[in-house]
Parts: structure tokens; C-alpha cells; sequence
């Protein structure tokens, strides 16, 4: 045994954790605050009435959005979205099962359907409001009316296009429908059903912007059109920045539950494209 | 893609089957000049106006050829909604506006450079006014201070109707700071009433007309209660163009002094006008309250108007009377 | 077939049925019972008859409309709209799509960015474009471009990183230059993508023209059905409703033929269509 182990030293590599860290950092930040300053320069020296610059709308974001006003105009706003949402999906994925997996009644339904879905769903505001009145409930029925169609089609395609070689051998093993269900149907059509939530997220997202712009007293969207109307112009962006935000939240949150539904979906493309 | 097929089978059929039995054209008289051939260069101008009965007048002189005897083709743009106008106006696309006073006061007070040049319609200072709040039978609202602690609409939120109406409630001894006041489109009134979206609604005719008609109650008039014969639209241009174009505005302050003379002599033709422009029936265009309309603006008015909005926390100052009222 | 298209993990299947007229049948028996179920609800007073009108009478009002040159010149409004605001996203898109997606670096430089302006609401910034523009057409073009150009970039983006790789390295190795490579390498594998995102793109485009028009006031469908709406006239707002419905079919129809046709011929080379 020797006393001299640290005679050949090998130069121990430094850590590439942060080098790695600060340059994902850097490439994640640094377009955005590039145009951020570009655009404070510009606002500065050359200052047009409609477009303050990026520190007036910051500050105007924190005055405006964090206090009382986000929980009389922000929350209200955001669980009208929320519940039409998950109305919205509930109904369309429990429909479009049931009509996916009952063929004649899949054929007659499909043509009104496509019809509806193809229906630019703000056009249905002013019909819905006549209906019903302008609250809580017709702004609910509006984001359901306009975002059920991509949910409840894609689930009946979905759920169509189960593999048949797969039905049979489930079948042949003698599970039960509810098994079925479970088991077969609903993983085979998830990647589609995904597909159609993702549009019903954006579907409701504008559906909430427009009937609280033009139908609404309070809420978000009415408050960027006070704004306007007023001409406060930070706000009126500070707001426009708001609903950017709960539009990435939207996106963060159905990018996690997508990847966690679709788990084994991504793995198999993995593969293939290994 | 047979779902799509046979849809669109069934849509050229359903196409087929209408046919083309002879075509019509419902486009509304857009204020082309009526009478023939003049061999005089027309200004053609963009003038946003609502589509609302008090724009009859200017709809009525246009067919008269009042514009066109001033050198004036007018092309009636009409707007969703009276704030849109300003930044229209700004951005150049019209060049005057039709709009109540409201808008000109807050955008002077952002030194937008807004002018008001002359009076359109005033509301009257007695009898039936050109709008009421009304609201349901059985609402329990009679008088103005019941309206306080309820839902009252107006148009626009932040301008005159409800200030008007919170001044009309507090002189009736009610507290206006409890009436929560929300935003319907005075088309959507007798909807939005019956589905009791709110409790009172502040309305013009026809809508008033229909409301009170069918077993409504007119609560008050608050212009009428408030500043009696306040102007309800006033005409609007941008000082730029004020300076950039100083005799087509000259053109334009004559030839509606002129309109709105006739217009006042001659209300079967301001009815007509209405009736073929919002395509209601001749009754119904009968029996609207019209304004009175004048060029002349009475200022004492709107400076009345601006102390209100201050008083009220509408606004935070009053606007700059001297540069943003400039009658022609 | 009519939802949006994913990508399938097993092999397309060759087979094809023998065509029936049993689906045109159930489907126009479908068409007919949701016709009666209107007809029904206003007349037995479900909804109010007023705001609701039966099929019939908008059925009839849409022939009234169809004779209409008015109309027609609405449609050619909206459609107009619709496909400047097209034009432009497309063109953008492709040559922001193509520089970003070829340049490593800009992808990733870009990435955040894009990833934070793609999800806003292009209907938000309608307080702005009329700040900024009135009632003018650019109004309504800033919300129609800045919807649409996220469909297509996206897609762009995903077709140019799509090239086969051998085919890259083969590419190369025969000393290819750069515009070489990206005409007959880059261009026909990112067509099929760039269908793809124009179809979404175009449904889109219109969804946001007729909004526009709706509640900014540029003159369109959209404008008359607001008009219509105002006057009290219901049989026409829902007749047009129908146009509208109907636009957007033929819209999506057609864009579906145009994007089957480019993914025909390239079924060999690409095995998945991305979203």
C-alpha cells in the first residue's frame, strides 16, 4: 500500500452543472428581456401614446391587478373559465364515448355536429345572451356551447378508431365493457381526446375574453376595455399581459397533465423515432 | 370525409333548390348624393354616427341633398359603440363623429386634442324626454330614490346616464353610491329586462316606448331631472384636422346648421328616415320622442356636466372647456 | 378525419369498405331531427319565440338573404378580411418559421418567446387595434395575423426539424449547398406541416374576421349579424349564424382536400402528422 495515491493527479473536470444551468438560462431569457429593453429604449425616446413602455405597464400591473381588483374582476373571471372547462370536457368526453362506441348513432349525429363545431363560437354570444341574460350562467353556457365541439368530436374519433385487432383479442379474452373502457378505449383515444382539449382551452379562453369585453360589468375582460374606454393605457396593456399569463398557466398546466396522460403514447414515439 | 361529402351534397342541393329567383339589394342609403349630376367636386367625407333614432336627422338630410348643396358627400359609417369613435377619428379613418359629450371630455383630459364643434341633439327640458329609466311592472321601483341598491343598465358605463341617474337618485334623497350600475346595449334592454339581468334600465325610444308600452313603469328622466335640455350628441372632430382642413369644418358647420334646421321643420321625413335606416316599422317610427336637434350648443351645459363627473369621482378635473368646445 | 389529426403508432391500414348509404342516410335523418327539435322548441314555448326563432322562418329569411346582393358583398367582406389576414400570417410565418427552425441557435434563443406569446388570446388585444386603428381593416388584420401566424410558424418549425436525417447526411456528403438542400430537402418535407398548420390557420382566420367585424365594427357577416341583433330582427341574426356555420365548412373542406393532397404524396417520406 502505497502512501503516495495523490501522486498522479487527475484533474478533476470542473462541474458543468452551472456553465449548463446560466446557458439554458441565458437562451430562455435572453430574447425576451433583449426586446423588453429594446422596447423601453424605444418608448423612451420616441414615445407613442398607445405603447408605454415595459416599466409604466409593470408598474401599472402591480397597482391595478394586485389587490381587491384581482378578486373582484380576476378570480370571478377565472372560475367562469374553470368550470366552463371542465363542463366542457366532462360533457364531451362522456358524449362522445357513448356516441363514439354506438355506431348508427355516431352516423346520425356526426353531420349536425360537424355543423355546430364549424360555427365560429363568438357568434353565438349574442344568441345566448338574448337567451338567457347576461350572467354568470349565459357566460358559463357560452365557453360550454363554443368549446364542447373539439372535445366531443375528437373523443367520438377517438374512440372510433380503436384498433380492431385489439377489440377482438380483448373481446376473445372475455373482458367486461366497463374493462374495455378502461382499459382499451379510452388509452387508444387519449392521444386524440388530448388533441381536442387542447383546442378547447384556447376555444374557452377567447370565449371568456369576448363576453366579459362586450356583454359584462365586471371582470377581466371589461376592465381592458374600461381601460381603453378611459384611455389608461398602461392598464389597459397591463391587462392584455394578465390574460397572457392565464393563457401560459393554461398552457403550463395542460402540458403537464397531457404528458402524464399520454406517458406511454410519448414513449412509443420515442422509439419510433429512435 | 363521407360525413363531409354528403353534407356538401345536401348543401348544393338545398343552394339549388332556392335558386336564383330574382336578386334584391338591402343595402341602406349610405348618403349618396340623390340628385343628378352636378358638375362640382364633392369632399367625400366619414362621419360615425350611431344607429340609433337620433341619427334620423342626419340620415333625413343626407336624402334631402342638404351635404351635397355644401360641396359634402357624407358616408355614414356606423358605429358599435360612441368610444370607438375617438380613436377612430384620430387615427383619421372618419373625419367627424356623432357622439355624446362624454367621450370629448375624458379624451381632453388626456390632451388627445378632441373638439367639439357644434351641437347635434339636445334632450327637452319638459313633457316626455328622449329617454327614461324604466323598468318592469312589478319591479316595485316607482321613483328614483327606489332605484337605490339595485341593478340599473345603461349604454355606457362612465358617462352621462349614469351619472345623470346618480344625481337624479341623491336629489330624490336616495344613496347613488349603492346602485350598482351594469353595461347593456340599449337594443338588448327589453331582453336583458324580462331575463331580470337587471332591475331598471336606462333606455331611448323605441326601446323605452316598447318597455313602458308593455306594462313598464317610467322611473325618471334623468337628463331631464338633472340639467333639463342637456345635449345628447354633440358633432366631434380632432384638432388636427381642425387645422388641416379649416374649410371642408366650415363646409360641415354650415351644412348641419342647415340639417338640423330642416330636420327640426320636418319630422314625417326624420321618421321615414329612421323606419328605412333601422328597419322598423313606420308605427314604431311614429311614435319615438325625438330630440331636439341644433347646432347651437349651449356650454353652460356640458361645463354643468364636467362639475357633475367631478363631483361624482367620474373624472379627476374638468376638462379644458376653452380648448375642447369650439363651436363652429 | 374530422378533428384534428394525430399521429397514429400503428401502420395506416390499407383497407378500404365498400361505400354505403347508410351513413348520408342517417346523417341527413340526423339533419332533419335536429331541424324538427328546432322547429319544436320555439313553437311549444321551451325557449322564447322571440329570440329564438323556428327553422322555418330562419330558413326562410336565409332565402331571402341569398337574393340579397347586400349579402353577398357582406360575405365577400368577411372573406376578404379573411384571406389578406391569411396571406400575411402564411407568408411570415414561413420565412420566420423557415430562418428560425434551420438556425439551431435562433430555436433555441426563441423558444421562451414563443412559448409565451402563442398562448395569448389574439381577441385581447382588440382594445388595442381599435386604439390603434379604428374602424380601419388593419384593425381587424392585427387580430387575424397574430392568431394565425402561431398556427403555421409552429407547424413550419416542426416540418423543417422533421428532415430525415440520412437524407440530411446523404445530402451533404454529395456536397449540396445550401439553397440546394433546402429546395429539394427542407421545402418537401416541411410542405405536408405547412398544409397542416394552413388549414388550422385558415379556420382560425376566420373565426377571428367574423369576431372582428362583430365587436370592432368593420363591415362583414359579423357586422350584420350585430346589426340585425340591434334592429330586433332574430330570424335574420340566426340565418346568419348559419352562413356562418356554413363558411366554415366549406373553409375547412377545402383546406382538408388541399392538405390530403400534399400528405398523398408524401405518406413515404413523413409517417406522422404533428398537431
Amino acid at each position: 500500500m502505497t502512501l503516495y495515491t495523490s501522486t498522479v493527479v487527475t484533474p478533476r473536470r470542473r462541474s458543468r452543472v452551472w456553465a449548463k444551468f446560466g446557458e439554458s438560462t441565458a437562451f430562455a431569457l435572453g430574447l425576451p428581456i433583449l426586446l423588453l429593453v429594446i422596447w423601453g429604449v424605444w418608448a423612451t425616446l420616441a414615445p407613442e401614446k398607445f405603447f408605454p413602455s415595459p416599466i409604466e405597464i409593470a408598474q401599472a400591473f402591480v397597482q391595478t391587478w394586485i389587490g381587491p381588483a384581482f378578486v373582484s374582476d380576476v378570480l370571478p373571471s377565472l372560475a367562469r373559465l374553470a368550470v366552463g372547462i371542465i363542463l366542457s370536457i366532462v360533457i364531451g368526453i362522456g358524449a362522445g364515448l357513448v356516441i363514439g362506441l354506438t355506431r348508427w348513432l355516431r352516423e346520425l349525429l356526426e353531420p349536425v355536429f360537424e355543423f355546430f363545431r364549424a360555427v365560429p363560437p363568438p357568434v353565438l354570444i349574442p344568441i345566448v345572451a338574448a337567451l338567457l341574460g347576461s350572467n354568470d350562467v349565459m357566460k358559463v353556457v357560452v365557453i360550454v356551447a363554443g368549446a364542447v365541439w373539439p372535445v366531443l368530436l375528437n373523443t367520438i374519433e377517438g374512440v372510433r378508431a380503436t384498433d380492431s385487432v385489439m377489440t377482438e383479442t380483448a373481446r376473445s379474452f372475455a373482458l367486461t365493457r366497463g374493462e374495455r373502457l378502461r382499459h382499451l378505449v379510452l388509452p387508444s383515444a387519449s392521444p386524440r381526446i388530448m388533441a381536442g382539449v387542447r383546442q378547447c382551452l384556447s376555444i374557452a379562453l377567447i370565449l371568456m375574453v369576448i363576453s366579459e369585453m362586450f356583454y359584462s360589468s365586471a371582470g377581466l375582460g371589461f376592465r381592458i376595455v374600461y381601460f381603453q374606454r378611459n384611455y389608461l393605457i398602461a392598464d389597459m396593456w397591463s391587462g392584455i399581459v394578465l390574460l397572457g399569463l392565464i393563457g401560459i398557466l393554461l398552457a403550463v398546466i395542460f402540458g403537464f397533465v397531457e404528458r402524464r396522460v399520454l406517458r406511454w403514447y410519448h414513449g412509443i414515439k420515442e422509439v419510433e423515432h429512435a | 370525409m363521407k360525413m363531409k361529402k354528403s353534407l356538401a351534397t345536401i348543401g348544393l342541393l338545398a343552394a339549388a333548390a332556392l335558386g336564383l329567383a330574382g336578386c334584391t339589394d338591402s343595402a341602406a342609403p349610405s348618403g349618396g348624393p340623390t340628385s343628378t349630376g352636378d358638375a362640382e367636386e364633392l369632399t367625400k367625407i366619414r362621419v360615425a354616427a350611431l344607429p340609433i333614432a337620433e341619427t334620423g336627422a342626419l340620415w333625413g338630410a343626407i336624402d334631402e341633398g342638404i351635404f351635397e348643396k355644401h360641396g359634402l358627400e357624407i358616408e355614414v359609417v356606423p358605429a358599435q359603440g360612441g368610444a370607438n369613435a375617438i380613436p377612430a377619428l384620430l387615427s383619421g379613418d372618419i373625419q367627424f363623429a356623432i357622439g355624446q359629450p362624454f367621450g370629448p371630455i375624458r379624451a381632453d383630459l388626456q390632451d388627445l386634442g378632441i373638439v367639439i364643434i357644434g351641437d347635434y341633439a339636445d334632450s327637452l327640458a319638459t313633457g316626455t324626454d328622449v329617454n327614461a329609466v324604466v323598468a318592469l311592472g312589478d319591479a316595485g321601483i316607482s321613483r328614483p330614490r327606489d332605484l337605490a341598491g339595485k341593478k340599473v343598465s345603461v349604454n355606457t358605463v362612465g358617462a352621462a346616464g349614469d351619472l345623470t341617474i346618480r344625481k337624479a337618485v341623491q336629489d330624490d334623497g336616495g344613496d347613488p353610491s349603492t346602485i350598482e350600475f351594469v353595461e347593456v346595449a340599449f337594443p338588448d334592454v327589453p331582453a336583458q329586462l324580462e331575463a331580470k339581468t337587471m332591475d331598471a334600465a336606462w333606455a331611448p325610444d323605441p326601446f323605452r316606448a316598447m318597455i313602458v308600452g308593455g306594462g313598464g313603469v317610467s322611473v325618471v328622466q334623468p337628463y331631464q331631472a338633472t340639467i333639463p335640455g342637456l345635449t345628447v350628441l354633440t358633432s366631434i372632430t380632432s384638432q388636427k384636422y381642425l387645422d388641416e382642413n379649416a374649410d371642408v369644418v366650415k363646409k360641415y358647420a354650415e351644412a348641419m346648421a342647415e340639417a338640423l334646421d330642416w330636420a327640426s321643420a320636418n319630422e314625417p321625413a326624420v321618421r321615414s328616415a329612421i323606419a328605412t335606416n333601422l328597419d322598423i316599422p313606420e308605427e314604431a317610427a311614429a311614435g319615438i320622442t325625438l330630440p331636439t336637434f341644433t347646432w347651437q350648443l349651449n356650454v353652460d351645459d356640458i361645463k354643468k356636466l364636467g362639475a357633475l363627473a367631478v363631483e361624482f369621482d367620474y373624472i379627476d378635473a374638468e376638462p379644458d372647456y376653452d380648448r375642447m368646445i369650439q363651436q363652429q | 378525419m374530422a378533428t384534428a389529426d394525430l399521429p397514429h403508432p400503428v401502420a395506416p391500414r390499407a383497407r378500404r369498405r365498400m361505400p354505403s348509404p347508410r351513413p348520408v342516410i342517417l346523417g341527413i335523418a340526423g339533419i332533419l331531427g335536429f331541424l324538427l327539435v328546432w322547429q319544436l322548441l320555439p313553437t311549444i314555448g321551451v325557449v322564447n319565440p322571440a329570440y329564438f326563432p323556428t327553422a322555418t322562418a330562419t330558413l326562410g329569411e336565409l332565402g331571402e338573404l341569398v337574393r340579397d346582393v347586400e349579402f353577398w358583398r357582406n360575405v365577400g367582406r368577411t372573406l376578404t378580411a379573411w384571406g389578406i389576414g391569411l396571406l400575411i400570417a402564411t407568408v411570415l410565418a414561413c420565412v420566420l418559421g423557415a430562418v428560425v427552425g434551420l438556425v439551431p441557435f435562433l430555436r433555441r434563443a426563441t423558444h421562451t418567446t414563443v412559448e409565451f406569446l402563442r398562448p395569448i388570446p389574439s381577441v385581447a388585444l382588440i382594445p388595442l387595434a381599435v386604439l390603434m386603428f379604428g374602424y380601419q381593416l388593419q384593425a381587424a388584420l392585427l387580430i387575424i395575423v397574430f392568431a394565425s401566424f402561431w398556427q403555421v410558424f409552429v407547424q413550419v418549425l416542426y416540418g423543417v426539424a422533421d428532415v430525415d436525417t440520412v437524407a440530411r447526411d446523404t445530402a451533404r456528403s454529395y456536397g449540396l449547398g445550401r439553397g440546394a438542400r433546402i429546395a429539394h430537402l427542407v421545402f418537401p418535407t416541411a410542405l405536408p406541416y405547412l398544409m397542416t398548420g394552413l388549414r388550422l390557420a385558415a379556420t382560425v382566420a376566420l373565426i377571428l374576421s367574423i369576431t372582428a367585424e362583430m365587436f370592432i365594427g368593420n363591415p362583414g357577416i359579423g357586422r350584420a349579424i350585430m346589426f340585425a341583433q340591434s334592429a330586433g330582427q332574430w330570424p335574420t341574426v340566426y340565418a346568419l349564424v348559419v352562413v356562418t356555420g356554413l363558411l366554415g365548412l366549406i373553409v375547412n373542406i377545402i383546406f382538408r382536400l388541399i392538405e390530403r393532397r400534399a400528405l398523398r404524396w408524401h405518406q413515404s417520406v413523413r409517417g406522422e402528422e404533428v398537431l
